[in-house]
């Protein structure tokens, strides 16, 4: 009797070292889950946020794109009333004009000529009639950017004369 | 033996218990992905890409209306009213050849339709259905009659 007794206290112990074992096991196992949940988690909330940011800036820049050329700056006005359209001579001097605006620092802004066509040449005053784009602004940033273009009505005072051109916004990360 | 078959009915209950649990887990990382799912993949579309879409096609319409031919003082407008006359085919292919070059040119990825007075004068779109469209131009000629000029973008 009591050598089955002995033979049930010593399968109890071995039992209950198993079930230790096995505690730790799952203890272990948890906690690595756990932490590759963490992982993914930090992961996935970085990655949204980086594209909410992304989202953010973009719409900020299609805003632009609908806004920018009905700036009293650089639209075209007869008579004091503006016109759907942007004026050449205004964009030249852009520059000064829109320094102060907000959106001034991380964006670069260019509107080209794209026809006519011509050759690729930046416009000043004394080229206007074969020149094809104009740098109103240039960001200090230059790597890594998304672009964001419209085709938009230019027009010429000089020559009265309309032409076709492409409204581009960069922004940089 | 009393004894044993009590032991060997509890260690089934024990086991019936931890069967249970793993189930609640499993429902639970269920439920949880579920949610994942739901908050971070499957993010609602936005309406961004459709609104500028919008506003390209009604820039590049004012912008291709209102232009002057490279050659003479014509206006694009004026080509365009030239084309409603069935007659004129050189007004048509000139108009034709001239916005293709406008709105190639334009990033508009290659996909438009132009439309004057219900006739199309080009059409990229090559059986493309998802069109936005832009809001009508009108053009008046001789004051008297109206134009209505629209061009579409392809919505990919």
């Amino acid at each position: 009797m009591s050598e089955i007794n002995l033979l049930e206290k010593a399968l109890m112990e071995k039992r209950a070292q198993m079930q230790t074992y096995e505690t730790i096991l799952v203890v272990f196992i948890f906690i690595i889950i756990l932490f590759l949940g963490m992982i993914i988690f930090y992961k996935f909330t970085a990655i949204g946020l980086e594209r909410e940011v992304f989202e953010f800036e973009l719409e900020k820049t299609y805003n632009m794109i609908g806004y920018f050329p009905s700036l009293n700056e650089v639209s075209c006005s007869y008579l004091g009333t503006r016109k759907d359209c942007m004026d050449i001579l205004k964009l030249l001097n852009a520059e000064l004009a829109l320094k102060n605006l907000p959106f001034y620092d991380d964006k670069s802004i260019t509107v080209k000529i794209i026809y006519p066509s011509r050759n690729d040449l930046e416009c000043s005053k004394t080229n206007l009639e074969t020149c094809n784009f104009i740098n109103v602004n240039t960001a200090t940033a230059t790597t890594d950017f998304n672009i964001v273009n419209s085709p938009v009505s230019l027009y010429d005072p000089v020559k009265d004369r309309y032409y076709v051109g492409l409204l581009e916004i960069r922004w940089y990360k | 033996m009393k004894e044993i078959k009590n032991k060997g009915n509890l260690k089934g209950k024990i086991g019936q218990m931890e069967m249970m649990g793993l189930a609640i887990i499993v429902i639970l990382v269920a439920v949880a992905l579920l949610f994942v799912v739901k908050f971070m993949i499957m993010k609602p579309e936005s309406a961004l890409p459709v609104v500028n879409l919008n506003i390209k096609a009604n820039n590049a319409l004012n912008a291709l209306v209102k232009t002057n031919m490279p050659s003479g003082e014509e206006t694009m407008a004026e080509l365009l009213v030239k084309t409603s006359d069935p007659t004129d085919t050189v007004s048509f292919d000139l108009a034709e050849q001239e916005v293709i070059k406008i709105l190639d040119a334009s990033n508009l990825k290659e996909c438009y339709k132009l439309i004057v007075n219900d006739v199309s004068i080009a059409d990229k779109t090559q059986g493309f259905e998802d069109l936005i469209a832009s809001s009508s131009y009108f053009i008046s000629s001789e004051g008297v009659d109206l134009y209505e000029v629209k061009l579409y973008l392809c919505k990919k």
